[in-house]
């Protein structure tokens, strides 16, 4: 017995030991200071990512605004033109053209460790854009020209003349040069000089290849880094970081300092299948979260809690029902219209979205709100409603030469018309809204079912290899040309390659194309319409008329031709509690949409001078 | 001792050449899966607001990491890599992160999780199992056999889920899920913070403890009853030894047999512990597998299915030798 | 999962095991059974749960139209006198889900059971009669089955393989946890093979087969019907798991993905409407397992005299 009692010390040691190693902190954990105001709230933690802000999984701007020129100012449905609060920046200039900003840093903006953000800075950020490729949409040219320690100027290439460059230059997350600068060569603004010849000389293309592989060695190479110490804090620092939570303080360096009143924010990890977040919500012990996926009865309990407010913010994005127009019979229009006539997307709306979505009455390829901002009031009546009507969609599938037999519809080459609606596991709202429409679809006489994809990476995979005819898709974005590309852009088989747009065909195998839209059709009131070239030209222009005509087109267009059902409009469900922070932005509504995209959205509301302690 | 150590070698060798075996096949079962993780970061970026070409630029940076060559230059490579303990980069948790780093960030909760468990799993099972061959024809003999192979056959996430609903959904005596508060205590080798480990490990272990005392409890009385027929036993008590000896005799010849089953059991415990890892928010292997997965990130998958082998295999050699050592027919051999 | 996987360990199960059938002439098997059960009514009840089940697997489907009927009005509804046990995110009731999805639950893990039971005997059976090379082969083999952890496996191979139906999940439940039958019947017929009626038999100039299916196979058959009856448990247990994490595939009234739809989407842990959705497939499950064990304990005795009380 001596022995076992000597491998259960020697277990017991190994235990204490682990546990040690377990817990090893990732951050040096200052003893908490003694701190008025702790707010606590709920955040999405990456276990092991690096503090890098270029790294896309990496823990760099989730609490707030990240150190950016500027944050996103409170913004309307129907406008191409963004406001700005200023963050990194004092102020700004456009040219009259648009192709050059200039931009003066604010004296107050600091890193982390007090040290001034200076010209240099953005000089090296914009060089670690050019190397990660990010900035080649928007035709950013390199290197950019520092005026003096705190001015700079950035200037579009000669052939660019992208319309939100301002809102990009501003956007762009500053990286310290002090830790950054040493990861770049000397000569990298040659190298990135040759990168982008695309003439036709022998010598000089084979240098521009060897001038890309270097630049993505170092993308690579950037994106990997982990820094010792994060030195891009935005409102809060990291003090504290473990699997399930993580403590920030004020960063007292932030350039918007006096407007954060939180000294301490404590963030629990949210990555257990909302209980945690419905848990605290019930318990009170969060003062914000968000949550997508609660239920009537849920809300009710949560609202019944002490200091807990709801609030819903509608977002731009929407679930749409997609067809490959490349696999009949979905290539024909007559049968997608009658598809919009058979599922009545109200119970579809209901069994999937109640609380987290919105039913769409429109089918225009943008959320509802988007579609009364930017159409006209008799556009809108001009609209299909596209409202449940079984005979209308029999006579359209009849026109379209199918038949119905013992109550099974069957297409014009005599066989049976059966549907699968591909989804991906795991994703409950579309797997629930597909299974009720393969229910409507069914007891209309189309065998239908939905069918589940392992992960989201086969799915996207297979999608633009043509083995769908019929799935689900995301649309989203505030900015027309964005969500408008969401359908008429890569799914669609455009491309912008060199700032040229480029067309693939479904048989060009892995260029994307899916939807298989046909490139040119006719439109009431419009004659022709090119969606790809129209929907391209949604990125060139400044002129806000010009733009709002070229989006009812396309939306119009849209309606009538149905190459998606929108399902439902997303909404944005959340709760805060006001029992010891209040003066919150939840009725403001444009200052809400702003905040959408941060998670939590505490340090961005407060930017907009939100949360006071009480 | 010498033939210890043979016995020893072979079995290491044998190990070896079975995690070349595993490493193959999950070389080449991750290559079967279908999907692009690239376009899974695309619309993951678009969704945070990201324009098409932007993001498509962002995630073939991240995907660089992806290895182009034909396959059997990868598994070459991969088979070299591996002897260097190698495991990779992560393309998706941590892009470019050495997976060794996340494993080995990962393995200490789910050691600590296994060897907790199983330790009070076992201590339990064994006294119930002892009661319950001792007392085999009493109520309480009867109760704990049957509640022994009832709780056998529970799903082990059932048991999680329920303590989960009792404890701290309904009502609030485990404030929060996950293994420590970060807020109260930073890591270290605190009593404080040894506290707050222990008292976040309550619910986790209860719910191995409680799944797994079946088997312990089943194992050890069915160990127990066949001691108690051997003729040793018949023969002291007709000879009226003394009952502490006897039960010293009884003790030792029964639990015996278990200790090696102990061992085995815990390198099971690796890749038997994700629900609890799941359920509980213990950032270990079995969490790491199930995540990386969804994200399409091979090279973590890989490193994680293999640690779970390579945790099996470990244990049945330390089982093995455990045997050799404990036993004593197995010791005099030599 | 280790149910699944860890059997009990030879060294335990070698020594219950007593070759039935044979040397028990004075009573016929069944009449034993049958004073067996009498005498323990928790032996009954889980041959009933058992047969109550196998009876929904069934008939189960044609008890109700399909595709089931949906009511988005009563969306996760709590249990009515319509809805006895309330509805779930579409409306239909919780009910009819579990009967109708008892046949894939069962019929799954019944095929798992019995690919278990099949590919473990066959190869137990040739390891351990033929030994030589053949037996080395196949115990390497073994050893590796027994290495792979199971469920991280099934994990994996979710995103490969298709578990729509029955058969195909019944199948790579098979084929990951035949590997410890498989050890246990060669250990078992290395025992036989030295008792006199085998060497007699092959005295006699019995061809192998015939020794194998007529003598040895009727002496392990009564442990490898438990063993198949431990598969169809564990089998239960790794599908609802694989389909509580959300793997493929999906069907409405499948019990694991009602778990997962009632945990994740319809928080039934929180509201007391839809709990019902939580619980219905939580307390089958733990039925279908407690008459498999119940009725396990009393098989035990039936073919284990050392058990049988006085």
């Amino acid at each position: 017995m001596k022995r076992l009692r000597y491998l259960a010390t020697v277990l017991i040691a190994t235990l204490i030991g682990t546990s040690y190693a377990a817990g090893a902190p990732r951050v040096d954990a200052k003893s908490p200071t003694a701190s008025q105001h702790t707010y606590y709230g709920i955040a999405n933690i990456q276990q092991g990512a690096p503090l890098n802000f270029f790294s896309p999984s990496g823990m760099g701007g989730q609490w707030g605004s990240d150190i950016t020129m500027a944050q996103l100012g409170d913004w309307h449905f129907g406008s191409n033109m963004f406001n700005f609060i200023p963050v990194i920046a004092k102020s700004w200039k456009t040219s009259k053209n648009g192709k050059q900003v200039t931009v003066d840093i604010n004296p107050k903006a600091k890193w982390s460790n007090g040290k001034p953000i200076t010209a240099r800075d953005l000089y090296v950020t914009a060089q670690i854009e050019q190397i990660r490729g990010t900035v080649e949409p928007y035709g950013l040219a390199n290197p950019i020209t520092m005026v003096n320690s705190h001015e700079v100027i950035y200037k579009q290439i000669s052939s660019s003349n992208y319309n939100l460059f301002l809102r990009q230059m501003l956007f762009q997350t500053i990286a310290p040069a002090a830790q950054y600068a040493s990861l770049l060569p000397s000569d990298i603004n040659t190298t990135i000089k040759d990168s982008q010849y695309t003439g036709t000389d022998p010598a000089l293309a084979a240098k521009a290849k060897t001038a890309l592989t270097t630049l993505s060695g170092l993308a690579k190479k950037i994106e990997a880094f982990n820094p010792p110490q994060n030195l891009s804090d935005g409102p809060y620092k990291i003090q504290a970081v473990s699997p399930s939570e993580i403590v920030l303080a004020k960063n007292n360096d932030y350039a918007l300092a006096s407007k954060i009143r939180i000294d301490k924010l404590v963030l629990r990890n949210d990555n257990d299948d909302n209980q945690t977040i419905w848990n605290m919500t019930l318990a009170g012990q969060t003062y914000q979260m968000t949550s997508g996926g609660m239920t009537p009865q849920l809300i009710d309990q949560m609202k019944h809690v002490s200091g807990n407010s709801f609030y819903k913010v509608s977002s731009t994005a929407s679930l749409q029902m997609i067809f490959n127009e490349n696999v009949p019979p979905y290539n024909n229009v007559k049968v997608r219209q009658a598809l919009a006539y058979i599922i009545d997307r109200k119970p579809v709306w209901r069994v999937a979205a109640l609380v987290a979505g919105s039913q769409s009455t429109t089918i225009t390829g943008g959320v509802d709100a988007n579609a009364r901002a930017y159409l006209t009031k008799a556009q809108l009546k001009s609209l299909t409603p596209y409202k449940k009507n079984l005979k209308t969609a029999a006579k359209l599938l009849q026109q379209a030469g199918m038949t119905k037999k013992n109550d099974k519809w069957y297409l014009s080459d005599g066989s049976q018309w059966t549907m699968t609606l591909y989804t991906v596991a795991g994703f409950n709202d579309v797997i629930e809204a597909f299974q009720n429409i393969a229910n409507q679809l069914s007891s209309f006489g189309i065998d239908a079912q939905p069918q589940l994809v392992p992960t989201y990476a086969q799915y996207l995979q297979d999608l633009p290899n043509q083995k769908y005819a019929v799935g689900f898709w995301i649309g989203t974005s505030p900015i027309p040309y964005n969500f408008l590309a969401r359908l008429y852009g890569g799914p669609d088989g455009y491309n912008v390659e060199n700032g040229q747009l480029v067309h693939y065909t479904a048989a060009d195998k892995g260029k994307g194309n899916w939807l298989n839209f046909p490139t040119s059709v006719k439109v009431k009131g419009y004659g022709n319409v090119k969606v790809g070239p129209l929907t391209y030209a949604l990125s060139q222009t400044r002129d806000p008329a010009k733009i709002r005509k070229i989006v009812q087109e396309l939306m119009i267009t849209t309606n009538q031709y149905v190459p998606e059902i929108t399902m439902w409009d997303v909404i944005q469900t959340g709760f805060v509690n006001q029992k010891y922070f209040s003066n919150y932005p939840i009725k403001n509504v444009s200052v809400m949409r702003s905040c959408t995209g941060d998670y939590p959205p505490i340090g961005c509301w407060e930017n907009f001078g939100y949360i006071t302690p009480k | 001792m010498k033939r210890f150590l043979l016995r020893l070698a072979r079995k290491l060798l044998a190990g070896i050449v079975m995690i070349w075996v595993v490493a193959t096949f999950t070389f080449f079962l991750v290559r079967l899966m279908p999907g692009d993780p690239a376009a899974a970061q695309v619309e993951s970026l678009i969704q945070q607001g990201y324009s098409e070409e932007q993001a498509k630029a962002v995630a073939g940076n991240m995907y660089g990491f992806i290895p182009t060559d034909p396959v059997p230059i990868q598994y070459k490579d991969y088979i070299s890599r591996l002897a260097h303990f190698d495991l990779g980069q992560s393309t998706f948790y941590a892009t470019g992160e050495p997976v060794s780093h996340l494993v080995m960030a990962a393995l200490p909760w789910t050691i600590f999780l296994v060897s907790m468990g199983i330790l009070v799993t076992f201590a339990i099972g064994v006294i119930g199992g002892v009661i319950a061959a001792m007392k085999r024809d009493s109520v309480i003999g009867g109760t704990i056999t049957l509640l022994g192979s009832v709780l056998h056959g529970i799903p082990q996430f059932m048991i999680a889920l329920v303590l989960v609903f009792i404890f701290y959904v309904r009502t609030h005596v485990v404030a929060t899920l996950g293994p420590y508060d970060v807020e109260q205590v930073s890591p270290g080798a605190s009593l404080g913070y040894i506290g707050n480990l222990a008292e976040h490990a309550v619910l986790p272990i209860a719910a191995l403890a409680i799944s797994g005392f079946g088997f312990w409890a089943l194992a050890m009385k069915s160990s127990v009853v066949t001691t108690l027929g051997d003729d040793f036993i018949l023969a002291s008590e007709l000879r009226g030894i003394k009952p502490s000896i006897r039960f010293r005799y009884i003790a030792r010849n029964a639990f015996l047999p278990l200790f090696t089953v102990l061992a085995i059991s815990l390198g099971f415990a690796f890749g038997g512990v994700i629900f609890i890892e799941l359920i509980f928010v213990y950032p270990g292997i079995g969490k790491m597998l199930n995540d990386s997965v969804g994200q399409h990130d091979f090279p973590l998958m890989e490193a994680c299915f293999l640690i779970i082998t390579a945790a099996v295999i470990v244990s049945n050699i330390l089982a093995d030798l455990l045997y050799a050592v404990i036993d004593p027919r197995i010791r005099t051999e030599k | 999962m280790e149910a699944i996987l860890s059997e009990e360990p030879q060294s335990l199960t070698s020594k219950e095991l007593i070759p039935a059938g044979r040397g028990q002439r004075g009573q016929s098997f069944w009449a034993i059974a049958w004073s067996v059960l009498r005498h323990r009514p928790t032996g009954m009840l889980g041959l009933l749960i058992i047969l109550l089940f196998t009876v929904l697997a069934i008939i189960g489907p044609y008890l109700y139209p399909s595709p089931l009927p949906t009511d988005t009005n009563s969306i996760l509804a709590p249990p009515s006198r319509g809805h006895v046990l309330g509805t779930d995110f579409e409306g239909t009731d919780v009910l009819a889900l579990i009967v109708v999805g008892t046949r894939y639950v069962i019929l799954s893990a019944a095929l798992a059971g019995f690919f278990i039971a099949f590919f473990g005997t066959v190869l137990g059976l040739i390891s351990g009669y033929f030994l030589g090379w053949t037996d080395s082969v196949i115990m390497r083999v073994t050893d590796f089955v027994l290495t792979i952890p199971g469920f991280p496996l099934l994990i994996v191979l979710a995103t490969v393989w298709k578990f729509g139906d029955p058969l195909s999940m019944g199948f790579v439940l098979g084929i990951v946890g035949w590997g410890a039958l498989a050890r246990a019947v060669r250990s078992q017929v290395l025992s036989l093979r030295e008792r006199t009626f085998i060497e007699a038999a092959r005295g006699l100039g019995f061809s192998s087969f015939h020794i194998i299916t007529r003598e040895v196979l009727p002496n392990i058959a009564p442990y490898i019907g438990m063993k198949f009856l431990l598969g169809v448990t564990g089998a239960i247990y790794a599908q609802v798991g694989l389909f509580f994490l959300g793997v493929v595939p999906f069907s409405v009234s499948n019990w694991g993905v009602m778990l997962n739809f009632a945990y994740r989407q319809a928080g039934a842990m929180y509201s007391s409407n839809a709990l019902m959705y939580l619980l219905a497939p939580l307390v089958c499950i733990l039925l279908v397992t407690l008459g498999v064990v119940l009725f396990l304990d009393a098989a035990d005795e039936i073919l284990n005299p050392r058990l049988r009380r006085g």
